[in-house]
Formats: structure tokens, C-alpha cells, sequence
């Protein structure tokens, strides 16, 4: 009989099972602090098999210190040493045989509860069962301007909040399946006007493009953006910004890596910031 | 009795054994079917897409895409250097109202990506709206920028969008502020006056010693011609040492901005200033002809002056119609 797994459990299963490092990563509650967690920082919420897919090619592109090699190497593996010897299950082998009876059930999409039946594993479920995303930007800015440094850098320091969220803002629309099915109605609004033309030609090197549409999951890592803000009497004026993110999304065909690589020049009008000029290149699976 | 160790043993080895081999077993189909459900063996659904990334990802479509404000009529500029208003060398007063040294009409063809650069001797000899005829450098002291500004439209038939004026100091700092311009030296520079002792060949020129190329003038062949031709060398050089930079790190462009607004006056708003940076950001310093009118030494009243050649006019024709560029 196959033991009743909650899908929070059959994702640390799965990650468990996946990779040794994924554990100790799990373990040690640092899950994704940006984009996949709740502004709180709660992270209870069931891992999606997109988030397992991503933080595998997270651990294949990044091994952690300590982590992974010392794991190769043979040392203790860090998820052990955190657990009390007390509280640690035994392996047993029926138990195995039985989780990974579970784990082929599950992911066949059957289950001994036929009250709460798991929802198939088709993209409409998965969609519906996603969190919604929500992209982080981590902001390190720097000032130019009119005054001695220390006061450029306390002026930066106050303008910085502003900036960091109209560059969330952005990635919010710029990777949202949902926009992309309404046609980015308002995406053009990050622009300066005259750029507007420009920007519904290069949908696609800015955002997810209107083929975003058929993502079925989109998700985002804290993207990193390194600003230089342009200040005169203490106000911003303009900023240039280069913002890189990378994350994965999900077609029908499967999970695919996600980025954006971007240079933006901005300029602070009266209506804060818009973009005066870009080069970007979006990575989106096909 | 003696078997029964012996025949238990291979038992309780297998069933070790079996003990130990399980859970590998069961890990390794766990494994599998965790992976056959997070979908990465490729084998879900709509069937396996070939990969970049590996086995497990499909494949990824990169767009490039790029744009900046464009411009599509030609742009002028008068470029002016003081020779007032530097106390680090100096020189009192303000830069807008002293002689201008340095006097250079810039056309640019932003669709085309080409310009020119046309250097006025400072002592060309030439009408001045509201003052007679003079040297054109006097038009500054007489009515500031705007009527030098007149001054050279007049003469040229070219009607002058923008002007950006500095002084000695302006240029300095600006040029150390963004670490220094790129500048082809043709020949060796050596002229005490001007504090000038530059090599020939590609380098990079310092504040000071972007000034003094730009100063130069009495032991340089061709004098005050030369001198202007060098100070076109060091506005070419200015817009190349721009683009490699903003190559290798775009946010230089704020730094720029900023070094200009400090040390230049500018009569335009800030937003035409950015659009106008990033469009110096595209236009090839291969495709700006760097020219100085030509003329030849007079005298009018007891002072040397620059009698322009009608060469001159035909360069500004040139300029005027948009044969531009090299």
C-alpha cells in the first residue's frame, strides 16, 4: 500500500532522491529566498516539479561549497549532521521499496486515495497548482553627479527604491505568461514613447515575447542589477543599468532555462522612470 | 553442528546483503521515477525536443533586440573653448565672457552616421552681427556664446542647433574625469608655450596634456591651422575613447554625462543631452572629417589676422548640403 504523501513530501522526496546536494540545500532553509518565496519569506508552499528541474540545474550549473563536494570527497553530508541522531529514521528497506513504490505511483499519476485524486500531470494543472511568480531584484547602484561622494552615495541610497521597483516591476511583466496572452496591453509603458515602435519589435529580446504565451510556468530567480544613477541636487536624473536574470519555465514540452540579459539607460521624468534606450537578449524556451 | 555456522553464515551474508542492495534498488528507481515526474528524462507528454542544455531542457531561443532615441535630422553644434574663466591656469573671468580659442562647427548626419568637423582659426577675420568686422573670437567677448554663435551661422549659411562651451579647466577636468582620450599624435609636439612634449603615436592623452596638444601652436608647422586641426584630433578622440568605453561597460555613459554637465555649458535640456550621448554612442569617429577652413596671414589695423580662403566656403558648402564624412 502506497504511503499517503502529501505533495510537499513527494517534492522533498523527489529532491531528496535527486540529488544529495538539493537536501542539504532544502535542509537548510534557505529555499530560494527571491523570486519563489512569499515577500514574509514563507517557503512551505509545495515545491512545483519546475522548481525541482530548476534547482537541479542550479546545483549542475553552481555547486555549493560544502555541499556537494564534500560529499564527493566523503566528508559527512551536511543534511546528516543537522539531523538529531534521536529524530533520524532508520532505513529500511521495505520503507525504500515503499516510498519509491509511492514516488513511481505518483509520478505516474495514480494514487491509493481515490477521495483526493492528484491532479494528472498535464500543463493545466501544473499551471493551476504554481505559485504565482514573483521576480526579485537585487540592486547594487552607485552615483555620478554634482556632489562629493558621500553625498552621491546617500543620494543613490534614497534613490535606489524607487529604481529596484520599477525594475521588479518590469520583470513581473516582462516574464508573466498571462500578459503575454493579453498581448503585453501596457508593457509599452516602461518606455519612453518614441521608443514604443521598437519595443513591440523586439517583445521577445525584452520580455518572454508573445510565444510566452504558451509558458505554462514561469520561474524566476533574484535577478541582479548593477545601476549607475546620474544626480544633480541631490535627485536622480538618469541611470544606467545593466540587469541579468535567469530562471526556468515550463512548456508543453518540458522545462526550459529562462533569462534576460539587459542594458537599460533610463531617464527620471515626472512620471519616474522609463527606459530611453535598450539592448537585451531574452532566452525563453521554445 | 559444524555446518549449521557454516551453512547459516552465507545466509545472513546474503541477507546483508540484500539488505544493502534494496534500498540502492529502491533509490535508483525512486530516482528514476522522480525524474520520469518532474519531467526531466524528456519523456513527458508532447515527447522528448532536442536539447541545448542537456538531456533534461528543452531547447532555449535567444532574441537580441536593441534601440535608442533616434534623430533623423542632421545635427549641428557649435564646440567653443575659452580662454577665460580657468583659475587653475590662471585665467579670470567667466568662459562665456572671454575669447574663444577654440571654435569648431560640428555637423552630424545621425541616419547617415557621419559628420564633420570645421575648425575655425580663432583669428579669422570675419562679420560680426551688431560689431563690424573683427576676429571671430572677439564675437564672444562682444555678446557671449549666442553672438558667436550668429557670428558663425552668418558666415556659413548653417544654422546652429546647440552650442557647449568650456575653458581650460573645463577641458582638463573633463578629459581626467573620464580617465583620458584616445588620441592619434601624427607628429611630435613640442611647444614650451603651451607646456606640450607629445610623441608621436596612438595614446592616451591626460587633462593637461590634451590641453596643451590643443594649445600648441607656435612651433608646429601651420601654426594656428594646426592647432585647430589638433583640437578636432582631440574631439574625434574624445567620441572614440566614449564608444570604447561604453563598449566594455555601459553604465560609463552616466559618468560621461556627469563630467559634461559639471565642466561644460550646455544650452540645451538635459533630456536632448542624453539623447544626443547615445547618439554619439553610434556614429563612427572613422566617419567625421576633421577640416579646418583655410586661410592665409593679414593684417587689419596693426593686428594679425586669418583672411579665410575661398576654400573655406566651399568646405562649408559641403557641410551646409550634407556631403559629410571622410
Amino acid at each position: 500500500m502506497p504511503l499517503p504523501l502529501a505533495p510537499g513530501r513527494l517534492a522533498s522526496l523527489q529532491a531528496a532522491i535527486k540529488h544529495p546536494c538539493q537536501t542539504a540545500w532544502t535542509g537548510s532553509k534557505q529555499l530560494r529566498t527571491g523570486s519563489n518565496s512569499s515577500p514574509s519569506g514563507a517557503t512551505d508552499a509545495p515545491r512545483s516539479p519546475l522548481d525541482l528541474a530548476d534547482s537541479l540545474v542550479d546545483s549542475l550549473r553552481s555547486p555549493r561549497p560544502g555541499g556537494c563536494q564534500a560529499t564527493r570527497s566523503g566528508t559527512t553530508h551536511p543534511a546528516a549532521t543537522r539531523q538529531e541522531p534521536g529524530l533520524r529514521p532508520r532505513s529500511h528497506p521495505l520503507l525504500a521499496l515503499a516510498a519509491a513504490l509511492a514516488v513511481a505511483f505518483a509520478a505516474a499519476g495514480c494514487s491509493g486515495d481515490r477521495e483526493q485524486p492528484r491532479p494528472p500531470a498535464s500543463t493545466t494543472a501544473t499551471t493551476a497548482a504554481a505559485a504565482p511568480n514573483r521576480p526579485s531584484v537585487q540592486l547594487t547602484a552607485s552615483a555620478k553627479g554634482d556632489r562629493a561622494e558621500r553625498a552621491l552615495k546617500g543620494a543613490s541610497r534614497r534613490a535606489s527604491p524607487e529604481l529596484e521597483q520599477f525594475l521588479t516591476r518590469y520583470l513581473t511583466t516582462a516574464f508573466d505568461p498571462a500578459a503575454a496572452r493579453g498581448g503585453f496591453q501596457g508593457f509599452s509603458q516602461f518606455f519612453q514613447p518614441e521608443l514604443r515602435a521598437s519595443v513591440n519589435r523586439d517583445l521577445a529580446s525584452l520580455s518572454i515575447g508573445r510565444d510566452g504565451a504558451r509558458l505554462t510556468e514561469v520561474r524566476t530567480r533574484p535577478a541582479a542589477a548593477r545601476a549607475v544613477l546620474l544626480i544633480e541636487h541631490g535627485r536622480p536624473l538618469a541611470a544606467s543599468v545593466v540587469l541579468r536574470m535567469q530562471g526556468t519555465a515550463r512548456t508543453t514540452g518540458g522545462p526550459g532555462p529562462l533569462g534576460l540579459d539587459s542594458t537599460f539607460q533610463l531617464l527620471r521624468g515626472t512620471r519616474g522612470w522609463k527606459i530611453t534606450a535598450y539592448e537585451s537578449s531574452a532566452k525563453v524556451p521554445s | 553442528m559444524n555446518d549449521a555456522p557454516s551453512s547459516d553464515a552465507p545466509v545472513k551474508r546474503r541477507a546483508a546483503g540484500a539488505r544493502r542492495a534494496l534500498p540502492a534498488a529502491a533509490l535508483a528507481l525512486a530516482a528514476l521515477a522522480a525524474l520520469t515526474a518532474t519531467g526531466l528524462l524528456g519523456g513527458t507528454g508532447a515527447g522528448a525536443q532536442p536539447t541545448t542544455t542537456g538531456p533534461s531542457m528543452v531547447v532555449a531561443k535567444v532574441t537580441k533586440g536593441a534601440a535608442a532615441p533616434s534623430v533623423d535630422r542632421r545635427l549641428t553644434f557649435l564646440v567653443i573653448g575659452s580662454d577665460s574663466g580657468a583659475p587653475k591656469f590662471g585665467r579670470g573671468g567667466t568662459a562665456a565672457g572671454g575669447r574663444a580659442d577654440s571654435i569648431h562647427l560640428v555637423v552630424i548626419d545621425p541616419r547617415a552616421r557621419r559628420g564633420v568637423m570645421v575648425g575655425f582659426p580663432r583669428d579669422s577675420y570675419v562679420a560680426i552681427p551688431g560689431h563690424g568686422t573683427g576676429k571671430i573670437n572677439s564675437a564672444m567677448v562682444y555678446g557671449g556664446p549666442p553672438l558667436l554663435v550668429r557670428t558663425v551661422e552668418q558666415y556659413s549659411g548653417i544654422r546652429i542647433d546647440y552650442y557647449a562651451l568650456t575653458s581650460f579647466d573645463g577641458l582638463t577636468d573633463l578629459v581626467n574625469a573620464v580617465g583620458g582620450v584616445r588620441v592619434n599624435v601624427e607628429r611630435a609636439v613640442v611647444d614650451h608655450a603651451a607646456g606640450a612634449d607629445i610623441r608621436p603615436g596612438r595614446q592616451k592623452l591626460s587633462g593637461p596634456r590634451a590641453l596643451a596638444f590643443s594649445r600648441a601652436r607656435k612651433s608646429v608647422p601651420g601654426g594656428d591651422f594646426t592647432r585647430s586641426e589638433h583640437q578636432g584630433q582631440v574631439l574625434v578622440g574624445g567620441l572614440a575613447t566614449f564608444q570604447e568605453q561604453l563598449k566594455r561597460d555601459p553604465t560609463t555613459l552616466m559618468r560621461w554625462l556627469a563630467a559634461a554637465r559639471r565642466e561644460v555649458r550646455l544650452d540645451l535640456p538635459f533630456t536632448e543631452q542624453l539623447r544626443l550621448a547615445l547618439v554619439a554612442a553610434r556614429i563612427p569617429p572613422s566617419g567625421i572629417r576633421n577640416v579646418v577652413l583655410p586661410g592665409g596671414a593679414g593684417n587689419a589695423g596693426g593686428a594679425s589676422i586669418v583672411r579665410l580662403a575661398p576654400g573655406a566656403h566651399r568646405l562649408l558648402a559641403d557641410a551646409r548640403d550634407g556631403r559629410l564624412g571622410n
